[in-house]
């Protein structure tokens, strides 16, 4: 499986991933809703499969000697790999900004929705997310990798965005999932290791589901 | 080496049919798939790769199911669809920095021969390569990746006579171990006459002839002669065209035609007017002008 990670990273990867993906480092500006800072790299990651097909990626990788299930085994992990550099990205402007940069120190909840600060639990629902994005792209994709492209794309980034806005409201409307003291530690803690078991879960779905389709697809 | 078999395959599809095709590829053997274009050559490759599922039907490699040992499968067997021209971006060198890893058997040394002998500059883009020279750096890493058997599918299209000629020599030199085998599908008759050993014909999506080279050509005899000479044993003829006064036509050897041989053209038939003849006669395209 490190052979096709490794063939993903050196074949599949294209300057508008790498671009978007940085583009988590957007939690940095003050003021700003963190959560948009996942939805920039969500671009990068739409180019995947257009260009795997204009590449012809998928004719190309089966002739390799993998199993037919390990191509989309091999196209996830890859999904993954970006959405968990895209988490530490955003992690790490997170802890800047959090330590280095001045915010309105108690702002009201409007100013929460609009700009929350970043936090633990935004990760959280970031992971899962990109877990149910990924079920849904992956596991759409694969019915049929020649004509469907534009749906899978639609539909995940639509839903990916729809939880991330969710997971903003819900943190600023409960002070546990943003404040810092021992329950709120906890408590964010807790969203995040919920949010990374679902987004392991929901791609290992993703992955099944995308599987079970490409085995019966005419390459 | 181990044997591969080609069980009874079947796909359906809505215009198409592939219908119970088996056959077995052996060690030390070239074999030739030849048919029309859409006679179903390359949904057979493709079945044999698993890259295509059969309505019915397997296909075996040293008696396993090659969809329970998909990976290893494909370690040994080596598949070449046409050109290489995937990732047209990257250069050669990158592709092939790829691809090698994941090949065990993989002979860097055995590659860089080839790329000289075909003159692939490995620090080319894929989209720069000519498709004669896409087809090449094809070749060379399928021939670098110590498969025992080839799947190749028209490896011969866009290269020029020289180069086919060449390529035809590697395929005599691989087999000739007795450890590899090489099934390719092809339009181009003339080479299969040069290096094969075994002729599999698929005509609609069957397989009509599976033979030695040697006894599929020394089936059929090719007459020519006054078409006067001809008049009352055409219809024994697979195919036949008859201009001008002049007659030429295909039949089976069995048939023993009584007509004074001095003064009519007889041989044995090519693997190309057999392969015309099988295609036009059966439809009764059975040219009179």
């Amino acid at each position: 499986m490190k052979k096709l990670l490794y063939k993903e990273v050196m074949l599949c990867t294209n300057i508008q991933i790498i671009l978007f993906a940085v583009f988590a480092l957007f939690v940095l500006i003050p003021s700003w809703p963190p959560a948009v800072a996942f939805v920039y790299p969500l671009s990068g990651l739409m180019s995947l499969f257009p260009r795997g097909l204009a590449n012809k990626d998928i004719e190309y990788t089966s002739l390799l000697p993998v199993r037919k299930t390990d191509i989309v085994k091999g196209k996830m992990l890859y999904l993954c790999l970006i959405e968990i550099v895209v988490i530490i990205l955003a992690t790490i402007g997170g802890i800047i900004r959090f330590f280095f940069f001045k915010e309105p120190t108690k702002p009201d909840e409007l100013q929460y929705f609009m700009a929350v600060r970043p936090s633990i639990s935004l990760l959280g629902f970031a992971f899962l997310s990109f877990g149910i994005m990924n079920a849904v792209l992956v596991g759409l994709y694969y019915r049929n990798p020649y004509k469907r492209l534009a749906g899978p794309n639609l539909i995940s980034l639509l839903i990916c965005v729809i939880i991330l806005a969710i997971g903003s409201v819900v943190i600023a409307f409960a002070p546990a999932l943003r404040e810092y003291d021992v329950i709120g530690i906890i408590a964010q803690a807790s969203t995040l290791v919920i949010g990374a078991g679902l987004f392991v879960l929901f791609s290992y779905l993703g992955y099944k589901l995308g599987a079970k389709a490409f085995i019966n697809v005419d390459l | 080496m181990k044997t591969l078999e080609i069980k009874n395959i079947c796909k359906h599809y809505p215009t198409f049919n592939l219908k119970d095709v088996s056959f077995a590829i052996e060690p030390g053997k070239i074999v030739g798939f030849i048919g029309r274009n859409g006679a179903g050559k390359t949904t057979t490759l493709k079945c044999i790769y698993n890259l295509v599922k059969p309505t019915s039907g397997e296909v075996l490699y040293d008696g396993k199911s090659i969809t329970d040992i998909e990976a290893d499968y494909k370690q040994d067997v080596a598949m070449l669809i046409g050109e290489m021209d995937y990732y047209n971006t990257k250069t050669v060198k990158a592709l092939t920095s790829v691809t090698k890893r994941f090949y065990k058997n993989w002979d860097d040394n055995k590659y860089h021969i080839y790329l000289k002998e075909f003159g692939i500059d490995e620090n080319k883009q894929i989209k720069a390569l000519s498709s004669g020279m896409k087809v090449k750096y094809g070749l060379a890493l399928a021939l670098s990746r110590g498969a025992k058997i080839l799947l190749l599918d028209e490896p011969t299209s866009g290269l020029d006579p020289v180069s086919r000629d060449e390529l035809m020599d590697i395929f005599i030199d691989l087999v000739s171990d007795k450890e590899h085998a090489i099934l390719f599908s092809t339009h181009v008759i003339s080479d299969l006459e040069k290096c094969a050993d075994q002729i599999i014909y698929i005509k609609n999506g069957e397989i009509i002839v599976n033979d030695d080279v040697t006894n599929f050509e020394a089936n059929y005899l090719r007459y020519a002669g006054e078409s006067k000479l001809f008049a009352n044993h055409k219809d024994k003829f697979i195919f036949y065209r008859d201009r001008l006064g002049k007659f030429e036509g295909i039949i089976k050897k069995e048939f023993n035609l009584d007509i004074d041989e001095s003064k009519i053209e007889k041989r044995n038939a090519t693997m190309e007017e057999i392969m015309v003849a099988f295609e036009r006669g059966e439809n009764n395209e059975k040219v009179a002008l």
